[in-house]
């Protein structure tokens, strides 16, 4: 039931431009650090540094603080805005389906588009990469731990705007909370006090030379957490509301 | 397919209550709708029939009281009771990034239709022309279409529409007018149809529920409503304030409108009423029994101020 739920789900997005920002947001992170390295070169691989290790690092500081977060907002908006504005829920809901299936299938739809945009990133920093001439060896096993780890920082993050998204029929409520949330992340990073609010857990979680001395296993395990407590109580909210 | 247990009750609700705040939206409704019946839900607008549908649909939870579709409660067969039930609420837009038939396949998937039931669905709602526009460049009354075209798809037995003739111009109307009617005899479908137009209720429903205020004020039969209302007697007479004296000393209450005498509720019949004026001088010119409206019976009992 659920695997007809999902097939549905995933029909009602033809035409509805969610490739867009799928494919937009590494694209603009990977065009921003070609163009650093392409002209700064020199400023930003240092002496003795791994030009790799840099190059990865770059990728994946802004794309765990600004981009994923945010994405994860825009996904979770646009899977849910049709049933919202166009008065869908009651349609849907009086199907022979479980709230449930809904539930997780439009979710499940959001983390696979978080997953292929991490993959186009991925991708697209080895070709970067290779018009650079970046030397050394491809890192591929760190490459990938970091654009896993950033994708498990984001789980709280996304289940918050999952939640925030079905909840509120104007979009631009959770979307409001996903800027806000970035933003202050950036700040809030700096202090130890502030380390629990979920957005600041993409960034925490990056096995990055700039997280030296912070426990990023903790953080990843406090995403999940913090994520899947969410998970249920925005599951539960929806479950029993009237539509 | 149609005769599969005539009188088996398919809806039932016991003191139907839903409560907004302090407001009652919907105030201990007690409905019964069998099989084979095409019942309309009648009531003006905000009267609490939208809200007993959502709750007939398990969309909403009841404050109080009780549904019961096929004799089953929400709580335990949900799945099993929407199966065999099609719904239009609201008229929603539906998906307008896709095709009509994309958002049939859509339900499909969950309903476990096949493509042919599609298309039969799509040509009973006279759809299958522009079945691969975008539902974006639909007309309202073609989006309405594609609502029945939904709901009938998964062969409910039970076909809940809420003001399905809504926004439409009168060639739509009288279209699904056409469509509804046969629901019972072509396909063996039960209907519940709410409208706060009484004179589309007329011409389609056998059964009809009357709500205001959240608080149902008739149910039964078409014939019933009409039956229960006593006609009235209208009385021209030269002498007005002559002929109420005489009368109310006849024991005979009447009323004097505009340049009439109006007996609400005769005792009397017309010609008892006649001689008795005739044979104190009165020059009866003018002397009509008159049937209420269903319109004026729709008003009595829903008040003048929820006019339709």
């Amino acid at each position: 039931m659920f695997h007809n739920v999902l097939s549905a789900e995933w029909a009602k997005l033809r035409n509805n431009r969610i490739v867009f920002p799928v494919i937009l947001a590494p694209t603009l992170i990977l065009l921003l650090q070609y163009a650093n390295f392409k002209i700064r070169y020199t400023s930003v691989v240092k002496e003795g540094d791994v030009p790799w290790t840099i190059f990865i690092e770059q990728h994946a500081v802004i794309w765990a603080v600004l981009i994923l977060p945010i994405l994860a907002a825009v996904l979770s908006s646009m899977l849910i805005m049709s049933e919202n504005s166009d008065n869908n829920w009651k349609y849907l809901l009086a199907l022979p389906i479980k709230r449930r299936d809904v539930y997780f299938a439009k979710i499940t739809l959001v983390i696979f588009f978080l997953l292929v945009s991490s993959l186009l990133l991925g991708i697209g920093i080895l070709g970067s990469a290779s018009i650079l001439h970046l030397p050394g060896d491809i890192p591929y096993s760190q490459l990938i731990q970091t654009l896993s780890a950033a994708l498990i920082g984001t789980f709280a993050v996304l289940t918050i705007q999952f939640w925030l998204s079905i909840k509120f029929d104007n979009p631009g409520i959770p979307l409001a909370v996903s800027i806000c949330g970035t933003v202050a992340a950036i700040f809030l990073l700096q202090s130890a006090l502030t380390r629990w609010l979920p957005w600041v857990y993409p960034y925490l979680v990056l096995p990055i030379r700039l997280n030296e001395g912070i426990n990023i296993t903790w953080y990843m395990g406090q995403s999940m957490v913090v994520g899947l407590l969410c998970l249920i109580i925005g599951y539960r909210e929806f479950a029993h509301r009237d539509i | 397919m149609m005769n599969k247990d005539v009188g088996e009750t398919l809806v039932a609700t016991k003191d139907l209550t839903k409560k907004f705040g302090d407001q009652y939206s919907v105030d201990h409704v007690n409905l019964e709708i069998k099989r084979g019946q095409i019942f309309g839900f009648l009531g003006p607008n905000g009267a609490g029939k939208t809200t007993s549908i959502r709750m007939l649909l398990g969309l909403m939870k009841p404050t109080e009281g009780e549904v019961r579709l096929f004799g089953q409660t929400f709580h335990k067969n949900r799945i099993d009771i929407l199966r065999r039930v099609g719904a239009l609420v609201e008229a929603p837009s539906y998906y307008r990034n896709l095709t009509g038939f994309e958002n049939l396949k859509l339900s499909s998937k969950i309903l476990g239709s096949s493509n042919a039931r599609i298309e039969e669905v799509l040509g009973i709602v006279r759809l299958s022309e522009v079945s691969h526009q975008p539902v974006k460049q639909y007309s309202l009354g073609m989006k309405q279409r594609l609502g029945i075209a939904l709901a009938l798809l998964g062969s409910p037995e039970l076909l809940i529409l809420d003001e399905p003739t809504n926004g439409l111009d009168p060639s739509g109307i009288h279209e699904i007018r056409q469509l509804i009617k046969r629901m019972p005899e072509d396909f063996g479908i039960t209907v519940l149809i709410s409208s706060h137009n009484l004179a589309e209720i007329e011409m389609i429903a056998s059964h009809v529920g009357i709500i205001q205020s959240g608080k149902l004020k008739f149910h039964g039969t078409m014939e019933e409503l009409k039956r229960d209302q006593k006609p009235r007697v209208e009385i021209k007479v030269n002498n007005l304030m002559g002929a109420k004296d005489l009368l109310r000393q006849q024991d005979v209450q009447a009323r004097i409108v505009e340049d009439m005498l109006l007996v609400d509720q005769p005792t009397d019949t017309v010609s008892a009423i006649n001689r008795k004026l005739v044979s104190n001088g009165f020059e009866v010119f003018h002397l009509v029994e008159s049937v209420k409206s269903l319109e004026e019976i729709f008003l009595d009992l829903t008040g003048k101020e929820g006019a339709i």
